[in-house]
């Protein structure tokens, strides 16, 4: 008899991802009754300039797409991020594959790579600990998901994500590795409230609370979770010795948004406290994973949270048919350092763009930012289809 | 004479009360041949200025009685998948490509994506909630489909400043409730927009508009054309589609 740990040492990581998408799809194609997909293509140019002359410019080709297959009781959801550069590498994202059943109205289970909504937090969730953000994107989890709509505006859902088990197939024992968690969140008129727990095994436990209300199209909002450990540890193991231990985290803020046809403004202003903070040395480790996109002229290019305090202050302007232009600022207040980054994307025609953007690192040469002294500068052209 | 006096009154306020539930019973027979409860369609809605054809839109919405409506942008091009939630008398609007990747509330009279029909016309387009509806009487209507055709005409009144219009007519053909026209006014009572009934077919299971056409009152030559591609009652639309999360999906 052959064990399910022998199985899964002879289904490969690649394979078995292969595998859950192709099945996944098999199953809702014999049921699927609309067909859509959307995406964007093109090519675009970066350059990155800094004071140490370490110059560099990249050409990549790029393809963004997500699809959904849907009937009545189940329907099959997808994104990913194709990418082919100058050095003739070429690069997939999976950002999300989900099959989701639906037996009765008010309960929904899904399985695959999800993206769970998951916070209030507009640029960052302090409960989240699950999804995993590169830039602007969000990657979902391996695992399940079951959701229980009392009303269809209050909801409790529980996951299930097998992440660490992806990643280490030897685990045999996965299941009490594996993170769980529980979300409480309802919509009652202007007011969202969530509470939310996660847990996995001794090494974490993340409890976490959230509200925002709507008053006159602004939404002002808050956040607070207390972890039991870095939560860092759980996508990359050189962090899990770290010693941080019950910290608080904090985000909140005010999102406003005006939008007259064919005009749209939005601002954020967001703060968010970390008292365990990040050391420099984490912080350098993150700069390597600071995703360049020209491609999106977004909010932006922004690492993940650093020091013990964050202030994230965005604009952004758009003009249906002509152009929209975005600029947005993180700023460090223990060392004033700051990221500053900035899009225009003009629309060319309904189904293509020509973005050019921007950022810039600032600050003293012992801070964060001002440590690298970067600047970068990208161009690109985006075909929608 | 006090007693024939009571009797005129109570016949008056009775033959009041008679019309004003005809004329809700004519708008709701009237709304009841535009739609029916719950239903998917897909529509192309064109926009014409100065008679040249500016934007075609392809539009997939669902529709469910008491819940809400759900509509998804399935034109190629950048607005492919942005998608509005109208709930409660609030219009959503979320763009998955934009960074913010949070709903943005629309205005209810603002202009729906650049065309004729305001935002409110396209997510909730029944009157009955919001106006209080008045007979007015009956005429004749030369309609190139229809031919000569005897119409009924409601006068409904907004219950609420805060409502897209401030008076709307509408009329709709004596024994078949088919919707014809419907004018619409500012509250100083000027008709600005004008929609317009064609080409009647059977859709979801009996006959009804399949072209509609906004003409602009303001505007010579601008007008905006829905063309109803397919229409089928669906009462199994799961109620999560008109929630916040579904939109975001």
């Amino acid at each position: 008899m052959i064990s399910p740990t022998v199985i899964s040492q002879k289904l490969t990581l690649k394979n078995r991802k292969i595998f859950v998408c192709l099945f996944i799809t098999m199953s809702v194609i014999i049921h699927s009754t609309e067909f859509s997909m959307t995406g964007t293509l093109g090519p675009s140019l970066s350059m990155q300039f800094d004071e140490n002359q370490n110059n560099k410019a990249e050409m990549v080709f790029a393809a963004d797409f997500s699809g959904s297959l849907v009937s009545s009781r189940n329907d099959f959801i997808c994104s990913a991020h194709l990418e082919w550069n100058h050095e003739n590498d070429f690069v997939w994202e999976l950002w999300e594959a989900a099959l989701t059943y639906r037996p009765i109205d008010n309960l929904s289970f899904q399985i695959g790579k999800i993206i769970f909504p998951w916070g209030i937090g507009y640029s960052h969730s302090v409960g989240d600990v699950i999804n995993h953000k590169i830039g602007e994107q969000t990657e979902g989890f391996w695992g399940a998901l079951s959701s229980f709509y009392f009303t269809y505006d209050i909801a409790l859902s529980y996951l299930l994500s097998v992440d660490d088990f992806a990643e280490n197939p030897e685990l045999a024992d996965f299941f009490p590795n594996a993170l769980q968690g529980l979300y409480l969140s309802a919509v009652i008129g202007p007011v969202q409230a969530q509470l939310s727990i996660s847990h996995k095994d001794k090494r974490h436990l993340r409890p976490s609370a959230g509200f925002s209300i709507d008053v006159y199209d602004s939404i002002f909002f808050s956040e607070v979770a207390w972890e039991y450990e870095n939560p860092a540890s759980y996508y990359d193991q050189g962090w899990q010795d770290s010693e941080t231990k019950g910290n608080w985290l904090f985000t909140g803020g005010c999102f406003k948004s005006i939008s007259f046809y064919p005009i749209e403004f939005t601002l954020l202003l967001e703060y968010l406290y970390y008292s365990g903070g990040y050391s420099k040395n984490q912080w350098e480790d993150y700069l390597d994973q600071l995703i360049f996109d020209p491609i999106t002229t977004a909010l932006v290019v922004l690492p993940e949270p650093l020091m013990r305090h964050s202030i994230d202050l965005s604009l952004l302007f758009s003009y249906d048919k002509i152009m929209d232009t975005s600029i947005a600022i993180r700023f460090l207040p223990e060392d004033e350092s700051f990221l500053l980054s900035g899009g225009i994307n003009a629309y060319l025609s309904d189904d293509l763009d020509l973005s050019f953007i921007a950022s810039w690192l600032s600050g003293s040469d012992k801070s964060i930012y001002g440590s690298q002294k970067q600047k970068k500068l990208g161009l690109a052209l985006k075909y929608y289809f | 004479m006090k007693r024939y006096l009571f009797m005129i009154v109570m016949f008056s306020a009775l033959l009041c009360f008679a019309q004003d539930n005809q004329s809700s019973d004519l708008l709701n027979a009237f709304e009841e041949a535009m739609y029916p409860d719950n239903f998917f369609q897909k529509v192309i809605i064109e926009t014409w200025e100065k008679n040249t054809l500016r934007q075609e839109l392809e539009i997939d919405s669902y529709y469910k009685n008491g819940m809400g409506t759900l509509m998804t942008i399935e034109s190629d091009g950048r607005s492919k998948g942005i998608r509005f939630l109208e709930k409660d008398d609030n219009l959503w609007m979320y763009n998955p490509k934009t960074a913010t990747r949070k709903p943005v509330r629309l205005s209810p009279r603002d202009s729906f994506q650049g065309s004729l029909f305001s935002n409110n016309d396209i997510g909730d387009s029944r009157y009955s909630d919001d106006y209080e509806s008045k007979l007015v009487g009956h005429g004749n209507i030369n309609h190139p489909d229809l031919g000569t055709i005897d119409c009924y005409e409601i006068e409904a009144k907004a219950k609420s400043k805060d409502s897209t219009y401030d008076t709307i007519k509408l009329w709709g053909q004596t024994g078949t409730n088919l919707p014809i026209r419907i004018q619409y006014f500012t509250k100083s009572g000027l008709l600005f927009k004008e929609l317009e009934f064609f080409e009647f077919k059977t859709l979801a299971g009996r006959k009804r508009a399949s072209r509609l056409v906004m003409n602009s009152k303001e505007t010579e030559g601008s007008r905006s054309v829905v063309k109803i591609l397919e229409m089928e009652e669906k009462n199994d639309i799961p109620d999560s589609y008109f929630t916040e999360a579904y939109l975001k999906k």
